[in-house]
């Protein structure tokens, strides 16, 4: 089965950067029908909320990847809302230049704050989907920087030509599947934790299959755990070729 | 390839949509995924103060499929344990008990469970230990029980250090900090995860002390028999892991 990750951390905390482990990624993946690969960057390596330089550093470690593996990796570029427009642009441009095909946000901040504002307004004019860290956090104090599924879609909402991928479906859960009814443009992803059964299920029957994306979160998860959970999920095998392969391909425009 | 699995319940876990099979419709999922012998409890036993109704009943249902292994689940703060116990093994041919300590609320270093463990090693009698369900930071609101402590494991694995015992339900840390403290304790692999998790596990840990483990039907049965399958390990290992260290261990 043919197959696009779109949430993977390759490397992770430092591990991972070397030639040969990336080599053996790639092989291993594509023994999996793995063809392409998201690359959202090294996300927590400086913690949280990273700086300007900082950012640099772990987006050019994506950049490499996507060097030496051209036709496997796809580059996202992580970004920090909450240093302001001028260097959320300037590095947004940098790595548009460098072939990146989306935006990364983490643990910075919560979706719904303002700052999200002209990070999303870049995101817009660049045409890029953002892909967003979502947690159920609702009447948790991690909620300040954590996104409850209420605050990604409180984002798709109010920017509604923008594409919101809201990241882990299995952190989220029905909740989050709920709240992202009605909502043409967010995308769900299938990422982290255990794959507990019906769940896939379940936001297949409320969302549809269109907008669901396979996503594994390595190195946190197996490869074989996150593939087997849709390939083996009670779903018809259209909607399981469609949330491996063909949603991402049309949402990255990779034809 | 095929498996033997640890871990598979029957019945109906009540905090999610998950498909409600008979007995019959358990083995065929089962055989389905290469899945050739399972020990398999009953869920109701984890909700009710005393599971011997529940068990017999499954006992009793196994009996017509042979690849289901019944595994009475023991309620050590129940009193009469040990003549239930007893009464299943007039029954069938008991191969392991399960304990869910945190759901009955009972400690494994209580004096129960040192009569138990004198009691199984004795008859030949295996146990099994289920340190958890469901991932604790993602449970219903309703029911809300923590997964028994390593402190607590560590305790009992070192009080019976001759007493092998298979934990169902360990994360990966978990494994990674009770393995050398413990070489008396097994796992299976349900809950444990990371990129190329076996070839980081067997640094630490030997490979005849991995299980399969299914969790079924909680967890999606394929995602873990795939887990294993394309785990990039050695052949004999994996079959080892797979379902070798269960037909040596529970004597299948």
């Amino acid at each position: 089965m043919r197959i696009i990750d779109i949430h993977a951390h390759p490397i992770f905390f430092g591990s991972g950067k070397s030639r040969p482990e990336v080599d053996q990624l790639v092989r291993y993946s594509r023994s999996l029908g793995i063809e392409k690969m998201v690359c959202l960057g090294d996300v927590l390596v400086h913690g949280p909320s990273p700086t300007a330089k900082q950012l640099r550093s772990i987006n050019d470690q994506t950049r490499q990847l996507l060097t030496w593996h051209p036709d496997f990796f796809i580059g996202f570029c992580y970004l920090n809302p909450t240093l302001g427009e001028k260097p959320i642009r300037s590095e947004l441009d940098r790595c548009v230049e460098a072939g990146f095909r989306g935006i990364k946000l983490e643990i910075a901040n919560n979706a719904r704050d303002p700052v999200m504002r002209p990070l999303m307004k870049a995101a817009e004019q660049s045409s890029l989907p953002v892909l967003q860290h979502t947690w159920d956090t609702l009447n948790k104090p991690m909620r300040k920087t954590h996104s409850d599924p209420k605050d990604t879609c409180l984002l798709a909402k109010r920017f509604p030509s923008v594409t919101v991928i809201m990241a882990h479906l299995y952190g989220f859960g029905i909740r989050g599947i709920l709240e992202a009814q009605d909502l043409p443009n967010l995308y769900i992803d299938t990422s982290s934790c255990l794959p507990f059964a019906g769940l896939l299920e379940y936001a297949v029957e409320k969302l549809g299959p269109e907008r669901i994306l396979y996503g594994s979160d390595i190195p946190i998860r197996e490869l074989g755990q996150c593939i087997g959970r849709v390939t083996g999920a009670d779903i018809d095998e259209d909607a399981k070729k469609r949330i491996l392969y063909s949603n991402s391909n049309t949402l990255l425009n990779l034809d | 390839m095929t498996f033997i699995d640890t871990n598979v319940s029957y019945g109906h876990w009540p905090f999610a949509r998950q498909p409600k099979r008979s007995v019959k419709q358990l083995e065929s999922h089962l055989q389905k995924h290469g899945i050739q012998q399972a020990l398999v409890s009953h869920l109701e036993t984890l909700f009710v103060p005393d599971p011997n109704p529940t068990n017999r009943e499954l006992i009793h249902a196994c009996k017509r499929y042979e690849n289901l292994i019944p595994v009475p689940v023991i309620n050590l703060a129940m009193p009469d344990w040990l003549r239930n116990l007893e009464a299943y093994r007039n029954l069938t041919n008991i191969k392991a008990v399960k304990l869910y300590p945190n759901f009955h609320n009972f400690s494994l270093n209580s004096t129960r469970c040192r009569e138990l463990t004198q009691y199984l090693s004795e008859s030949g009698i295996r146990l099994i230990i289920n340190i958890r369900m469901v991932d604790e930071r993602h449970q219903y609101h309703g029911l809300k029980i923590k997964g028994v402590s390593t402190k607590q494991l560590l305790t009992y694995a070192n009080r019976f250090p001759d007493f092998k015992f298979l934990c169902t339900g360990l994360f990966r840390p978990e494994i990674l900090e009770l393995a050398e403290k413990c070489p008396n304790l097994l796992t299976d692999l349900s809950f444990a995860d990371w990129h190329d998790l076996i070839n980081g596990l067997l640094e630490t840990v030997s490979p005849d002390r991995l299980f399969f483990g299914s969790h079924t039907p909680l967890m999606v049965t394929k995602a873990n028999t795939y887990k294993l399958e394309v785990a990039d390990i050695p052949k004999a290992t994996k079959r080892k892991i797979a379902s070798g260290n269960a037909k040596a261990f529970f004597r299948l």
